[in-house]
């Protein structure tokens, strides 16, 4: 397939350029999207795909490069350019007013007005008409948005997208809060304006979603482009090949098989607390990762938190063959039960403390000697460069700022931080949210050799290639239940997907 | 959901319990002592509660906005202070400066100034609110100070007009607070300005996201709650007849109370100007009283924080309320 040349095409994205901070995010991208179809976005987290959506919506301005738009060049566009062209974005996270109705979202921040007051018959006409007539969604223009589900609040968002766009919809991961059905109907709705001759750009990195709506396909990895062209010319096999990557490897590591004698660590039975989570048992065995999957919402976090007794519930937990009843975060550390939330992560990384500070404030107690307790700098020294080695931390000096380590490194360092305790079982909550690929990579490596060395590990992540690459059993959470148990040949993606969102197999 | 516009200055529940107060509030001191129930008194009420109820219309603005304006009083004395520098001429052998009718505009013009300028404060350091109107709090009040040389300044001619002009038996300031209070609620329920105020409110995150201009219209906020103060001020040296140092001290305590006793939050985005007017009435109608039945006036300041105190924490209870409404952002990436 050859493409327009940029200049010709609705929109061309002419090798555009883009870096944080001094590490590249974009290198040179050039794709084009034209009216009456639907340009597919796939890479993985990391890729890039956010940070061109953010160019295209004017949000933020590239380095290099220029984008072409009907005809126009620009070398960066603003929100107020991305209005006028017609460009509509929807984010992934959404940008709604819950305190206002349906019909105020859908125009702000331009509301109809007749001698200076808010015309409401003509924005209830148009809402009915965007809501109705273009997304076929039952939703009434005067209902406060803080009423609705999370499925209708993201109908509310396309529609306020379509509202205020007239060529150009770019979606980014839109249906990562929609039950099975209402992502059907946001299909239809995004054909629908296909054929209004919309031009489309729908970011996603669900391959059964590509091949459901693609005309074409461009992907992205590590900011680059690295291939393209029709789902004809591109199979799933091959566009996964493209997606990952160098990550391939990781997809096919396969973590150190669980001894069969391996003993329980910890053994929970009926947990709930009757709010969150209901009856939830499981029992996890010394160096083995249990993952725990599901919608956020689901209880996940919260049967973290039951566990180490930040919340209250029933059910027993059985910790290294003996009961844990008295549940406190203070007790749980004592018995070598230690959760890293992702609170925890981005709250207790000492920022403009010693990176030595840091690594050793779980271990004061330990490095602190003498009738007076007094810290004892050079074992406090000892102990952080050891826990460095072993976690991986780079890091320009022991006493260099936490603030001069990649996010990545710094996540490793308050995990580590942790692991120093030498725990029995490990709760990981999220534990590479935000971070780049590298990192990723890092943070699995050392969850699989802390694995390996006997450390039970139950995680908690979003990201289901990260679950499927590390876990060896999966647990499916809906509705604060286990509604599946997958071990790691049964647990594909759209398997987990599947349970977590309906509760069913499909 | 039936399909009918819902206001978000809506008459609520909360609205209602404040009428109920109100009533057992005066039934109270009616029956404590004779003279409270008095036509004069109540006229008095309404008098004092003027002053309170403009202030707290402009306050609602603010916080309506998630923002909030503790330089209110200070606003209401520098304005002052700055109207008599700038209109006020005082006579060797006179007791009293002798003002013009300039006072009034200098007085508006000062408030809408100050008001603006802790709008670009906030935006420009990008500070909280609370930090910089606090600044700007200690700012105003020692300009004021410095402007009158921390004296009591007796003042005589136009300057006493507003405060003093009484219509049917009602002082005008009465007039003028329910005019704003109107004004206010229009205003935010029916102007596309006061609906984006709301928006911004509510989401300061997705007002940015939207393109909602957030700093022209926390603009709008700050200068008509400076506006407000600056009439607040004009209304208590009319009374008095002095533009003394205390002039406006405290003023933000009672109005931020009386908003948020009101029922608009102060986790922005919900704002009830009704709930606004009858509070600032409550609290005038409760010191009033008080002085009535002789209280101890130290009373005054035990019975306005436990308002206050209750206040926050039903706002607080009530935010609460509808977070746990309201779903979580599920989120699965694959």
């Amino acid at each position: 397939m050859t493409p327009d040349p940029p200049e010709r095409a609705l929109l061309g994205v002419a090798s555009v350029g883009k870096s944080f901070a001094g590490i590249p995010v974009l290198q040179d991208v050039s794709f084009t999207a034209d009216r009456g179809e639907i340009l597919m976005l796939v890479g993985e987290n990391g890729a890039g795909k956010s940070t061109l959506k953010n160019i295209l919506s004017g949000l933020i301005a590239p380095d290099s490069g220029a984008v072409h738009f009907a005809g126009r060049t620009l070398a960066a566009l603003s929100p107020a350019d991305a209005d006028r062209l017609g460009i509509g974005t929807i984010h992934q996270e959404l940008s709604l007013f819950e305190n206002l109705s349906v019909a105020e979202n859908i125009h702000l921040p331009r509301l109809p007005q007749r001698f200076g007051r808010v015309d409401r018959k003509r924005m209830e006409a148009q809402s009915r008409a965007v809501l109705q007539d273009r997304l076929g969604a039952a939703i009434d223009p005067w209902t406060p948005v803080e009423e609705l589900s999370l499925g209708e609040r993201q109908m509310v968002e396309i529609a306020k997208a379509i509202h205020r766009s007239s060529s150009l919809l770019i979606l980014d991961e839109p249906t990562t809060c929609l039950s099975l059905p209402e992502r059907a109907r946001l299909f239809d709705a995004v054909r629908r304006l296909r054929d209004h001759r919309y031009a489309i750009i729908y970011i996603t990195h669900f391959m059964e979603e590509v091949y459901e709506l693609a005309d074409r396909i461009t992907v992205l990895r590590d900011g680059r482009v690295v291939g393209g062209g029709t789902p004809r010319d591109m199979p799933q096999e091959a566009l996964m090949r493209r997606m990952v990557g160098r990550d391939l490897a990781e997809l096919t590591t396969v973590p150190a098989a669980v001894a069969d004698d391996a003993p329980v660590m910890l053994e929970v039975d009926r947990l709930g607390d009757g709010v969150a989570v209901h009856e939830v048992s499981f029992c996890l065995h010394a160096g083995e990762i249990l993952g725990l999957a599901g919608l956020m919402g689901a209880g996940r976090s919260e049967v973290a938190e039951l566990l180490v007794g930040l919340r209250h519930g029933e059910g027993r937990v059985t910790l290294a063959g003996r009961a844990f009843v008295e549940r406190s975060p203070r007790m749980a550390l004592e018995r070598g039960l230690v959760l890293v939330s992702e609170d925890r992560r981005r709250d207790q990384a000492f920022l403009n403390r010693a990176v030595r500070e840091n690594l050793s404030a779980a271990m004061l107690p330990v490095v602190a000697s003498g009738p007076l307790g007094l810290l004892a700098l050079d074992r406090e020294r000892q102990a952080a460069e050891q826990a460095a080695m072993t976690f991986h931390v780079d890091h320009p000096g022991l006493e260099a700022f936490m603030l001069a380590l990649s996010g990545g490194n710094q996540q490793k360092a308050i995990v580590g931080r942790w692991l120093q305790r030498a725990p029995r079982v490990c709760i990981l909550d999220e534990p590479t949210k935000g971070v780049d690929i590298g990192a990723r990579a890092e943070m699995h490596r050392l969850i699989r050799e802390q694995a390996a060395a006997g450390v039970a590990f139950l995680l908690i992540s979003s990201d289901l290639p990260e679950m499927m690459a590390l876990a060896h059993r999966v647990l499916v959470l809906h509705k604060g239940r286990i509604v599946g148990a997958l071990s790691r040949a049964e647990a594909e993606a759209h398997r987990i997907l599947a349970l977590a969102s309906t509760g069913r197999v499909s | 959901m039936s399909g009918r516009w819902r206001p978000l200055t809506r008459v609520g529940a909360q609205v209602w319990s404040l009428v109920a107060v109100l009533a057992l509030v005066s039934v109270g001191f009616a029956s404590l002592s004779d003279r409270f129930a008095d036509l004069d008194n109540l006229r008095n009420v309404l008098l004092q509660a003027a002053p309170t109820m403009i202030g707290a219309v402009g306050m609602t603005l603010v916080i309506a906005a998630r923002g909030i304006d503790l330089s209110i009083g200070a606003i209401a004395n520098l304005a002052l202070a700055l109207a008599l520098l700038g209109a006020g001429t005082r006579s060797e052998a006179a007791l009293a400066t002798d003002t013009t009718w300039l006072v009034y505009p200098i007085a508006i013009a000062s408030g809408l100034a100050l008001g603006t300028l802790n709008a670009v404060a906030t935006n420009v350091l990008r500070l909280s609110a609370l930090i910089t109107t606090l600044g700007t709090l200690t700012l105003y009040r020692g300009l004021g100070l410095h402007i009158t040389a921390a004296g009591l300044i007796a003042v005589r001619g136009p300057i006493l007009a507003f405060g003093r002009a009484q219509l049917w038996g009602i002082g005008v300031p009465v007039f003028a607070a329910v005019l704003m209070a109107v004004a206010g609620w229009v205003f935010l329920s029916e102007t596309p300005t006061g609906r984006r105020l709301l928006a911004v409110g509510g989401s300061p995150r997705s007002a940015v996201e939207t393109g909602l201009r957030t700093e022209r219209l926390l603009v709008v906020a700050y200068a008509a709650s400076g506006l407000c103060g600056a009439i607040a001020g004009l209304i208590l040296v009319g009374r008095v007849g002095v533009v003394n140092p205390d002039l406006g001290y405290g003023m933000e305590f009672t109005v931020i109370t009386a908003v948020v006793l009101g029922g608009t939050s102060l986790f922005g985005g919900r704002a009830s100007m009704f709930g606004t007017v009858l509070a600032s009435l409550l609290l005038t109608t409760i010191d009033n009283g008080m002085t009535l039945i002789g209280a101890d006036p130290y009373a005054y300041d035990v019975v306005r924080g436990v308002i206050l105190l209750i206040a926050v924490s039903a706002d607080a209870a009530s935010a609460h309320m509808r977070s746990r409404r309201s779903p979580v952002i599920p989120e699965l990436r694959a």
